[in-house]
């Protein structure tokens, strides 16, 4: 049975490692657009941009070879009908979206690559002042990793309280204070109404604000355009797609979180050797900021908070849906525990 | 106190933080990691507070119960 893979990232690599450990010995050809061997992106907005350069790579360079998959990156693939398949992935990732008035600036950012992230990081080592464009995960941390190394910051976003996503509603201002504490300067429920010639940020309460550097975080699209699903691959659970033999994985399905790419791209490979799904885990979110890990387990979109902080938990129709931990990483297990329990057995 | 240490499987992600903080304690084999050698609690207890997705188990080895790292 020959395997294509299509993308390098996360997603892929988890998938090409689990169809090895489970015993497929026939072809496996992995194509990544990107000139690196699959490596880690959550650094990329931590380590990377405080200077230091740690091993990104999910595997030892020998790894592919080892395990005899034909690796080929710096190679993108620009349609299904050039791929010879019996099993085909789609792990494409997805791409920043860009603020068209920003566009083509040479001080402007996004953050998804290692280049990008290397290009930053010389931008912030030669700076005074960044301007984020977009309060979710990567603006805060690209924020945190920024004050923490002596540049302004200032984070902006349409929302009033953007903290609320990751913390879960109405616990947002936890980690809106920790911001604040640490020098980031918030211009919160504030929309980008221009950007004038010198790149000058004009918001709708008339704020000028002047960077030396602007990133634009303000999420991600699938890179699925070269797929018969331009806005993202409808998969189930295993990783099916519509198409019979086609799986696909990780954001390039819209769920940009790290654990679930690597569960989608195990769940995919566990799929198209015929084996059995391993048992469902509720979502795991993490995040590091301000020298604090921030752990999310379960979803609390739309929950009820119940109490918090030590630790935050929400419920929905009398069970908890999610914990949130803050430095707690021994919290993890017990909360994983709670999660779809009676209100009254948590309490 | 001695401890003891067990990997929960589907929990794993294998991310490999505990390869880095107790190398010859856990390494990364199939699509998840295992215990392949003995640790000092001080690398169970490392091991068990840097995985992302609590995964690594800790009992204390008298009692049998678990412990938190």
């Amino acid at each position: 049975m020959r395997i294509v893979i299509v993308g390098a990232g996360l997603a892929a690599q988890r998938c090409a490692e689990a169809l090895r450990a489970n015993g497929h010995d026939g072809p496996i050809t992995m194509y990544g657009a990107e000139p690196h061997a699959p490596y880690d992106r959550p650094p990329l907005s931590k380590a990377i941009l405080a200077g230091e350069r740690p091993e990104l790579s999910l595997r030892p360079p020998i790894w592919h070879a080892d395990h005899d998959v034909d690796l080929r990156t710096d190679t993108r693939v620009t349609s299904l009908d050039d791929l010879a398949f019996d099993r085909l992935l789609i792990a494409t990732g997805a791409n920043p979206v860009m603020i068209p008035a920003l566009a083509g600036r040479e001080n402007v950012h996004v953050l998804r690559t290692l280049d990008d992230a290397l290009r930053l990081e010389t931008a912030l080592a030669g700076s005074g002042h960044i301007a984020i464009v977009g309060a979710g995960l990567i603006g805060q941390e690209v924020a945190s990793s920024a004050v923490a190394r002596g540049v302004k910051a200032t984070l902006i976003d349409a929302v009033a309280n953007p903290f609320d996503a990751l913390m879960g509603p109405g616990s947002g201002h936890h980690l809106r204070a920790l911001h604040e504490q640490a020098g980031v300067e918030l211009r919160l429920g504030r929309r980008l109404i221009g950007v004038r010639d010198d790149g000058t940020l004009h918001l709708d309460d008339d704020t000028l604000i002047r960077a030396d550097h602007i990133l634009v975080a303000v999420g991600v699209r699938p890179a699925t355009e070269w797929t018969p699903w331009p806005k993202g691959i409808p998969v189930d659970a295993e990783g099916r797609t519509p198409i019979p033999n086609v799986f696909a994985a990780g954001d390039a399905t819209g769920v940009a979180h790290w654990e679930a790419a690597s569960r989608q791209g195990t769940a995919a490979a566990r799929a198209m050797l015929g084996l059995p799904p391993r048992a469902e885990q509720p979502p795991l979110v993490w995040s590091d900021q301000h020298g604090l890990r921030i752990q999310v387990i379960g979803n609390p979109r739309g929950a009820t908070n119940l109490k918090g902080p030590g630790p935050f938990m929400y419920e929905r129709d009398g069970r908890i849906v999610a914990v949130v931990l803050m430095n707690d990483p021994g919290g993890l297990r017990e909360a994983r525990r709670l999660i779809d329990t009676p209100i009254r057995e948590a309490a | 106190m001695t401890l003891t240490v067990q990997i929960d499987d589907g929990a794993c992600l294998a991310h490999g933080d505990c390869v880095h903080a107790a190398p010859g304690v856990f390494e990364l084999t199939g699509d998840v990691a295992e215990v392949v050698g003995p640790g000092t609690d001080d690398q169970l207890r490392a091991a068990a507070r840097a995985c992302p997705a609590g995964a690594i188990i800790l009992f204390d080895a008298q009692t049998g119960e678990e412990v938190d790292p």
